[in-house]
């Protein structure tokens, strides 16, 4: 409002009359002037009304109306707007009696006219117009890029080469930790002996990633569309089962960043020794790395990302063929075992008994080698077409690369008795470090650090994973209304940009809260992955038994789909259970009790959505029944402080919008109040203004009380407007000399029912240089 | 003594509001990338028109809604060929029972110096010619009529 500096009024507040005024007397009264009441006495406290509505108004139930009838439903004026901003006219041509129709397009930089009625905002429209918004923007263009066109996303389709790059990094850079994992359980708490464990241990996990890849196949030929746990759950099974399947996997999403990233820095470690102290800054440094590159789309992290996951295979394969070579060479085989090596930073020695337990839960650490797997059903839609056959070629290569990379690092670490250090000491190296050296000669050879290097390219682009499938997860979510809406929407690059920085916020507080520590990560990790497997493949069941009765063509290949998806399922539940069983005490605890949260969360957001839905949704049969927008019955407010530029041109515009407008002064000097009268009776408004005054000199209270018996007088249906003159300065650094009342209030009426807020904003800076009129000119 | 060219030669070729009527043709256009041209020089407006010819058994101003669209999207491709010349080309779509009488009038209207016109050339009983609507601004334009032609190589449609 005009004097939003003050609570209330104040003492020589600039008031002199429009040069005008006389003249827009003149005009803005264009009927008799209501009777002015006699001025108030001065000892009057509370609402002092000066010119209050014409007496007799009142309906039925007694209620003051006003004066002036309400304007019924008025005829489109003749210069209506065209929405189109076209200009159409029918000319007389030169030719007698001819005549043509003269169309103007939009002469737009920023609009385009695509047909009559539709215009597309040009990028030259989405220019930011502040200071700051010029300084945002070209921040994001630097790191981010320049924005891409909705009409652009057809074509951020990924190869199978680029597609295995981005959703299976995650699956094949767990190799680089899953039987450093095992044997970490198996040496770290028993004796020696029992590392020869890994190898069943590994051909389990194989298996089961068989089992578990030839499920998924079945998934994404199902669900061509992408098929990830949530969607097949949520189809097949109901609300719940999806939303479980959803909370199990965006834990497993953030847990998946947090130790693909921290695994990755200590691959780094493990080479460079001197940059052991700084594992939480590099981790975070490449945590802030894979945010800005999944911001900038989808195509482009493919194309940085297929080098490092391609240099990685190769030289895991490498260093497996040359061992193997050198052991077969040497006249050795590679599945015999080796003496254990005696390590500088060996771990404490198990003191437990070997048993099942032990086992099991070396096999539930083993099994983070799966972690991802279900990314590529999860991404269908990003492959070029055909999505469904790509999609499953690639999880084929996936599986098999991942299987044969998994088997050979575990029989080599097995050959060469290699065991685990403690990644807390210094000069830890990882299991996979320590193949490398055994395989390309001891020393920094370049084999090795190449190897080293992709390893920790891989880790740490393996979160990519995470960064395609969390945003797509969550936007699927937000559009079935389980998460806030805004997760739904693209980013200048096409990208769930909100789902992106979410999970790069929460993965970084983790990195943050275990200090990038794998060890102290893995626990809580892959519980969530094997309770979506187990919801998704049992999805699948009923998918295929619902088929199977179906008949027909349909029905063709049903029953061997079930019993794949039913073994998977089956595998999968299990050990989803020995995971929860053998990890609770060490961590697992923590996710088994996040994710019911989670789900709860989903739910009442949903319920949320839903209640707003029943709320403002109109049926079609309501729409064809419901007449057209009348006018609303509104009473319209004007906050004044005194009489100035700001306020005339505020009180123009609430005429303009209705007959029953009354300005409202509020003030702790009633002296103040007095002068502020005299000006307005000697200006000649027909706008009655009521003095309230306020001894506690607050200006919200008072002003919403009056607005609370206003609207008690008008009844429920009756719209209350509140036209606020507010001062907007020229830079951004004056509005700190101003009190924002207008702002305050604001935020008062926003949450009131029935009630409307309009500003009349009065641009100091410009007007002065413009020189605007007061703006009550008709 | 060298020769002179005759005098007020140069404001003939020098016009400074100039209207385009375009079809969509690749000679239009090219009518167009001319007309921008000569504008960038002499600091000229150019103005481009896309003439819906109106049936008479329909009202004239029916909103043939197809017929829109694509005058829409050629005056478009008008508005992209101007930015690409690096002028703004300021575009109207008119519906009229006769293209060529619309373009005149227009042309009065805007008070125009000079209407570009692209040939293709069209073969009638074997002849060549240049059409009736052309031939008729010829006749009835109230200012210059520019005609321009591109090599036959690339007219493509026209042969």
């Amino acid at each position: 409002m005009a004097d939003e500096d003050r609570p209330a009024s104040e003492p020589g507040a600039p008031a002199e009359p429009p040069p005008d005024a006389d003249a827009g007397r003149r005009r803005v009264i264009s009927r008799p002037a209501p009777p002015r009441q006699p001025r108030a006495p001065m000892e009057l406290r509370g609402s002092d009304v000066v010119a209050p509505h014409a007496e007799g108004a009142r309906d039925e139930e007694g209620r003051l109306r006003p004066a002036i009838e309400e304007r019924g439903p008025q005829p489109p004026p003749a210069n209506r707007l065209r929405p189109d901003l076209e200009l159409r006219e029918v000319r007389t041509g030169s030719r007698p009696g001819s005549k043509y129709v003269r169309q103007m397009r939009v002469h737009s930089t920023t609009f385009q006219t695509v047909e009559p009625g539709v215009l597309m905002a040009t990028a030259e429209a989405f220019r930011p117009r502040s200071g700051f918004g010029r300084f945002s923007t070209a921040l994001r263009r630097r790191f981010i890029g320049l924005p891409l066109a909705t009409e652009q996303l057809a074509h951020e389709r990924l190869t199978k080469i680029k597609a295995l790059a981005v959703f299976s990094s995650d699956a094949l850079s767990s190799v680089a930790y899953a039987t450093e994992e095992i044997l970490y359980i198996l040496v770290g708490a028993a004796s020696i002996g029992i590392a020869s464990a890994v190898i069943p241990i590994s051909i389990g996990i194989v298996i089961l990633l068989a089992i578990v890849a030839i499920s998924y196949r079945q998934t994404i030929r199902a669900y061509p569309n992408g098929g990830g746990s949530y969607i097949v759950a949520h189809n097949e099974l109901g609300v719940w089962p999806g939303l479980i399947a959803a909370g199990s996997l965006m834990v497993d999403y953030i847990l998946t960043v947090a130790v693909s990233i921290s695994s990755g820095v200590q691959a780094v470690t493990s080479a460079v020794e001197a940059l052991h102290p700084y594992t939480v800054e590099i981790a975070i440094a490449a945590l802030l790395f894979m945010v800005i590159v999944n911001l900038r789309g989808v195509r482009e992290s493919g194309s940085i990302f297929a080098a490092p996951t391609y240099v990685f295979i190769a030289s895991i394969l490498l260093m497996i063929g040359v061992a193997f070579f050198k052991i077969i060479g040497g006249g050795g085989s590679p599945i015999s075992g080796g003496a254990p090596q005696t390590g500088v930073h060996l771990l404490k020695q198990g003191t437990e008994s070997v048993g099942i337990f032990l086992i099991l839960r070396a096999f539930a650490s083993g099994c983070t080698a799966m972690t991802g797997v279900e990314a590529i059903s999860n991404g269908v839609p990003a492959f070029e077409k055909p999505e469904s056959q790509n999609a499953r070629i690639t999880l084929v290569w996936m599986a098999s690369i991942l299987g044969v990379m998994f088997m050979g690092i575990s029989l080599l670490a097995h050959h060469y008795g290699i065991r685990p250090d403690d990644p807390a000491q210094k000069g830890a190296q990882t299991v996979l470090s320590k193949i490398a050296h055994e395989s390309f000669g001891q020393g920094n050879n370049p084999f090795y650090i190449i190897t080293q290097a992709a390893t920790f390219l891989i880790l740490v682009l393996a979160a990519n994973t995470s960064f395609a499938d969390f945003p797509r997860l969550s936007s699927i979510l937000a559009h079935d209304g389980y998460m806030p809406h805004q997760f739904a929407f693209r980013g200048e690059r096409l990208a769930f940009s909100n789902g992106i920085i979410v999970l790069g916020i929460i993965s970084g507080l983790l990195i943050i809260g275990f200090k990038a520590n794998t060890d102290a990560l893995i626990p809580l990790y892959a519980v969530g992955v094997f309770v979506s497997f187990t919801l998704s493949q049992s999805g699948m069941v009923r998918h295929w038994i619902v088929r199977r009765r179906a008949g027909g063509e349909e029905a063709r290949g049903a029953q061997r789909s079930m019993i794949i998806n039913g073994t998977g399922a089956v595998a999968t539940g299990v050990v989803a259970l020995v995971i929860a069983g053998t990890k609770f005490i060490y961590g697992a605890w923590i996710v088994i009790l996040l994710i019911p949260l989670i789900v709860l969360l989903l739910r009442a957001i949903g319920r949320h959505y839903e209640t707003v839905e029943r709320e403002v949704h109109l049926s079609d049969d309501e729409l064809q029944h419901l007449p057209p927008p009348a006018p609303v019955k509104h009473t319209v407010l004007v906050p004044v402080g005194s009489i100035n530029r700001p306020v005339v041109q505020t009180l123009a515009y609430a005429r303009s919008l209705s007959n029953d407008v009354t300005a409202v002064h509020i003030t702790d000097t009633l002296e103040d109040a007095e002068r502020l009268r005299a000006r307005w009776e000697e200006w000649g408004s027909d706008v009655p203004l009521v003095i309230i005054d306020s001894p506690y000199r607050s200006f919200n209270g008072p002003l919403m009380a009056y607005i609370d018996l206003v609207s008690q007088q008008r009844g429920p249906n009756h719209i209350i407007t509140v036209v606020l003159p507010e001062f907007v300065p020229e830079h951004w650094y004056e509005h700190l000399l101003h009190g924002q009342t207008a702002l305050r209030l604001k935020a008062s009426l926003l949450f009131r029912p029935n009630t409307v807020v309009a500003d009349v904003p009065q641009h100091l800076g410009k007007r002065r240089t413009r020189g605007q009129g007061t703006g009550n000119r008709e | 003594m060298p020769a002179q060219p005759p005098p007020g030669t140069g404001a003939l070729l020098s016009p400074r509001r100039m209207l385009v009527p375009c079809d969509g043709s690749d000679a239009a256009f090219s009518a167009l990338a001319l007309a921008c041209d000569i504008a960038n020089r002499t600091g000229g407006r150019v103005f481009a028109v896309h003439v819906i010819v109106v049936r008479r058994s329909l009202p004239i101003d029916d909103p043939m809604l197809p017929e829109s669209k694509r005058g829409n999207a050629i005056l478009t491709r008008a508005e992209e060929i101007g930015k690409a010349m690096g002028q703004s080309v300021e575009t109207e779509l008119l519906q009229a029972r006769d293209a060529g009488s619309s373009i005149i009038d227009e042309a009065e209207n805007l008070a125009v110096d000079a209407i570009f016109l692209g040939l293709e050339l069209k073969e009638r009983i074997g002849e060549p010619t240049v059409g009736a609507k052309i031939d008729h601004l010829l006749r009835e334009a109230p200012c210059q009529v520019w005609i321009f032609r591109d090599t036959l190589a690339n007219e493509g449609t026209a042969r």
